[in-house]
């Protein structure tokens, strides 16, 4: 058994929302009771639709917020209850994070080199000359010019800024890096660019990943084990494979029916499991179970109390209807 | 004999930018049948949307048709020999009476289509009052009728709220409405389904696919995900570069690519039905910089089949069967072969 | 495999006469799939070309540089001083001698005027100045602190705000005297809120976008990612704001001067000249053209400038 890299506990987060001046305060349950681990140069995938949780689930690990409860163990130390970020910093080389957006990740006024560049002048390594020739090499790593090394962001394409962007964060050598939806925003022919480079960096250097998408093939493509997210919840954690073909929860077998299959005969011979309604809001979530309102075998346990993840065969499930 | 709803003739536009011009849509003709579903798939920047936008005359300030026709119906709705001040006039009328009443449009982003200060329901009539001289009513309860058949709850309450207070999918159900509500005989989708979640993307999809087909009505997916095409359309063209460089069924182009780009289109989707992670086959590098396209395959330094003569001279096109043609070197080198 | 080449004879024929040598594959190596076609050009030359393809904010800068040139070197070279009287010319008509006339003192009214430029140009750009400098700190902390800070910050800025800065001029008059520091200091006791309440909008919403927060994730400092992230992208308007802060100053001097609570005599700046030649509007009206020309040529020049880099630094105008 390889050793946990990353271990969250009953991780929490909220935010307090106020509508007005005068307003209520309301709590936003953005992340409520999340626990998994992840293995040393694995990758655990993150699925859900958007406004699940699953991006403030990532920017919690790597401290952009602070988390509201529980616990998160990196490398068998406590992180989540550091409270200054100088103490916090010695973390940050091993921690990083890609973004999802390219064309809002990288500084627009700051050239290629001064942006691979920065994460090392940050942390203080290596000499002005050795960071150039760094900066070259990881150019060459992510597979672009290293003649382009004084050009700006703007003059280059959604996935080769997605890879300068992967190439500012290798340039501190990171164990682990979450990467909220990186592809997400890139053409499909791109898409397969990025995750060869991940995969090719994972076996080169042994990093783990938190893979976060909405897009469950390309997660399966890239994860060992996955969890599903719904309302700030994990609904059904475990391997990849197992979860894809034997869905337990209603609202794994919904989205996994939805997910277009690129090959027509398999697509219009397949049945989808329609969901019904829109996704609650998070300020005000259904009493139990949070899937119910959607949910076609919704019974009345689910509305009275909350599911918890459960141990069934080799996976967990949130689901009174399940085990 | 099928009926061409619409066709493309040698279809060129640009923009004009300060670095020069780019050539978004080069030399691209096909047609679509009545009651045809057709796919156009491509990456940003191939000139899927362009083309589009220059069949509906929506084209940016810097845009211009420069050549080609555009027949809908046998009749040229092409903007290509528009100039003076009188012949805009004229084609911008010309092209309201088409817009919406014979065409309609799906777009990418529901909230920049709608007018934020605006009911939905105002929006909604406004296209019936129009076209069809309809009473306010008469206009409101088709409004409400078409809303209640997109699956929108309480449509009466809803029609009189405004865009922001819809999520995603249900302001892309109103737009779906709208552009349903005069009964078009073709309706062109740009990527309807990009900006939203799998789930809400899957009712999207099923509701273009049932609603046009009860009418009848002709469908044109442009979609850079080949996933979506599948389950939806019966004739697909990939475009790359602003050129066409395959057009089939769709079996034809997911069973039997010929194009190098198709194929590694196909190779770099992952089918999740597939257990085996292999690698997926990517495309090295980069999509083409339009600004200075070369006179032969804009796929040429991307493609790894790639001979001299690719980056000299445009392809001639292969034909494989009726609906199966290609454009592409490799099937011509034989050819030159044989009677050199 | 069954295909045909749809071609016409012409074509095929040209397709035969192709030398083999064309369908050799080409390397690896000679592949370029990464190639940028535009020139690579920073954001500052950028800006310079568009903003010189203006032709008024081109005029504008002219201009500027001529009002530059007379305030540095236009009293060495006119032969008088500012504060020389001569009695036998007074009220002169402009003249070779005097080429915009003396006043009644028998001054040289191009000597004053091209000092009051000095005195002007000194006191809109160190004002224009020192509110970039504190409005970009104080907006700059408050926005990317936020929450109760930024609360405090701002409401304290209201308050400054709320009290008209002829106030602050005259009781900074009383204590420090009349002269061009103590305008100075009035003028940017308060002018700098704008900026300040500017850069503060700007900082908020950039400090939600994902390159402050992969700065934040690379372990940058507060201080690094608050100037070389989010400082630098707001450049932009802060330049904007800054060239409409000169002809504010400026004018605000002129408008002290002129109702007595600025430069005292024999200093000379546009607006205590403008209030010189009042008493004498009825007889010798060419005397009070002189400081009214300057101060609208030199504000016209500054907001064609000020026009100009609004449409060259907006980024939806590229």
């Amino acid at each position: 058994m390889a050793e946990n890299i990353l271990e969250v506990n009953n991780l929490c987060k909220y935010f307090d929302v106020t509508s007005g001046a005068f307003a209520p305060k309301q709590v936003l349950k953005a992340v409520d009771n999340v626990s998994f681990s992840v293995q040393k140069g694995e990758t655990f995938g993150v699925v859900g639709e958007s406004g699940c949780g699953k991006t403030t689930l990532g920017r919690t690990i790597v401290r952009l917020y602070s988390p509201t409860s529980g616990s998160i163990r990196f490398k068998g130390e406590e992180i989540a209850s550091v409270k200054r970020e100088k103490d916090f910093m010695k973390h940050r080389k091993s921690l990083q994070m890609i973004f999802q957006d390219p064309y809002a990740s990288l500084n627009p006024r700051m050239t290629v080199g001064e942006i691979i560049g920065e994460p090392m002048t940050i942390h203080r390594m290596y000499s002005a000359s050795e960071r150039r020739d760094r900066v070259v090499d990881l150019l060459k790593t992510v597979g672009l010019n290293p003649d382009h090394i004084s050009r700006f962001p703007h003059e280059f394409s959604g996935g080769q800024r997605q890879r300068i962007g992967i190439a500012r964060t290798l340039a501190l050598d990171p164990e682990f890096i979450i990467c909220d939806e990186p592809i997400s925003a890139l053409d499909v022919s791109i898409q397969a660019q990025i995750i060869n480079l991940l995969e090719q960096l994972q076996q080169e250097r042994g990093i783990s990943y938190i893979f976060i998408a909405h897009d469950i093939s390309m997660v399966k493509h890239i994860s060992q084990s996955i969890g599903v997210m719904y309302l700030g919840n994990i609904v059904e954690t475990g391997n990849c494979n197992e979860i894809y073909h034997n869905p337990m929860h209603p609202y794994t077998q919904a989205l996994l029916s939805a997910v277009p299959i690129p090959d027509p005969d398999v697509a219009k011979s397949k049945s989808r499991i329609h969901l019904t309604g829109e996704l609650p809001s998070p300020l005000n979530p259904p009493s139990g179970c949070p899937f119910r309102t959607r949910c076609p075998h919704a019974k009345e346990i689910c509305s009275e109390c909350k599911p918890e993840l459960k141990q069934v065969g080799g996976r967990k499930v949130a689901c009174h209807l399940v085990g | 004999m099928e009926e061409k709803l619409l066709e493309i003739k040698h279809l060129c536009t640009e923009f004009s930018s300060k670095n020069g011009t780019v050539k978004a849509v080069r030399d691209v003709s096909w047609s679509i049948n009545k009651g045809e579903v057709l796919g156009i798939v491509g990456e940003s920047g191939s000139g899927k949307s362009v083309s589009m936008l220059s069949i509906m005359g929506l084209l940016a300030d810097n845009g211009q048709v420069t050549s080609g026709e555009i027949l809908f119906e046998g009749k040229d709705i092409s903007s290509a020999n528009v100039h003076t001040k009188k012949e805009i006039r004229a084609y911008d009328k010309m092209m309201q009476g088409i817009r919406c009443k014979e065409i309609g449009m799906i777009f990418q982003d529901p909230m920049t289509f709608l007018n934020p200060v605006l009911r939905v329901g105002t929006q909604m009539v406004m296209p019936l009052m129009h076209h069809f001289g309809m009473s306010r009513k008469e206009a409101k309860a088709k409004a409400i009728e078409m809303m209640t058949k997109v699956g929108i709850p309480s449509p009466e309450r809803r029609f009189r709220q405004y865009p922001h207070e819809f999520s995603g999918g249900m302001r892309q159900r109103i737009i779906i409405a709208i552009a349903l509500c005069c009964n078009p005989k073709l309706v062109i989708a740009d990527e309807p389904t990009t900006a939203l979640d799998v789930t809400i993307q899957a009712q999207v999809l099923d509701l273009i696919r049932d609603l046009t087909s009860e009418h009848n009505t002709s469908v044109i997916m442009i979609t850079h995900d080949l996933g979506v095409v599948a389950s939806l359309c019966s004739k697909i063209i990939i475009m790359y570069g602003g050129k066409i460089v395959e057009c089939g069924t769709e079996r034809e182009i997911f069973y039997e690519p010929k194009h190098p780009y198709t194929k590694g289109l196909l190779g770099s989707i992952n089918n999740p039905e597939d257990d085996d992670d292999t690698k997926l086959q990517s495309i090295p590098g980069s999509p083409p910089d339009l600004l200075a396209p070369c006179p032969g395959c804009p796929f040429v330094d991307r493609c790894e089949n790639a001979m001299y003569i690719c980056r000299e001279k445009p392809p001639l096109t292969t034909v494989f069967s009726e609906t199966h043609q290609c454009n592409c070197w490799l099937y011509q080198k034989k050819e030159a072969e044989q009677n050199g | 495999m069954n295909y045909t080449v749809k071609a016409t004879a012409e074509e095929l024929s040209e397709l035969e006469a192709l030398s083999p040598d064309l369908f050799r594959k080409i390397p690896e190596e000679e592949k370029n799939s990464e190639f940028i076609a535009s020139e690579s050009t920073t954001y500052f030359a950028d800006v310079w070309r568009r903003l010189t393809s203006n032709k008024l904010t081109v005029v504008g800068m002219v201009i500027l540089l001529l009002v530059l040139l007379l305030a540095i070197f236009g009293p060495m070279f006119s032969g008088y001083t500012y504060d020389q009287q001569d009695f036998t010319t007074r009220n002169a008509m402009p003249s070779m001698q005097h080429i915009f006339g003396t006043d009644k003192f028998g001054r040289d009214i191009f000597t004053r005027v091209a000092y009051g430029a000095r005195i002007s140009m000194t006191i809109g750009f160190s004002a224009a100045a020192i509110n970039l400098i504190i409005g970009i700190i104080y907006g700059g902390i408050a926005g990317y602190t936020g929450g109760r800070t930024d609360l405090l910050m701002m409401r304290f800025v209201d308050i400054l705000y709320a009290i008209p800065s002829t106030m602050y001029v005259i009781l900074i008059m009383v204590v420090l005297g009349a002269n061009m520091y103590s305008v100075l200091a009035g003028i940017c006791i308060s002018s700098w809120v704008g900026m300040a309440r500017m850069v503060r909008s700007q900082v908020l919403t950039l400090k939600q976008q994902e390159f402050a927060m992969a700065a934040k994730v690379l372990g940058a400092s507060r201080s690094r990612i608050l100037f070389k992230h989010l400082i630098v992208n707001s450049m932009g308007p802060i330049i904007v704001n800054f060239t409409f802060m000169v002809p504010s100053a400026i004018f605000t001097e002129a408008y002290l001067s002129f109702i007595g609570v600025g430069i005292s005599a024999p200093m000379a700046s546009w607006g205590t000249l403008a209030q010189d030649a009042r008493p004498l509007l009825d007889s010798y009206p060419i005397q009070m053209v002189w400081p009214v020309a300057a101060i609208c040529i030199t504000m016209f020049a500054l907001n064609f400038v000020g026009d100009g880099l609004t449409d060259a630094l907006d980024p939806k105008k590229r």
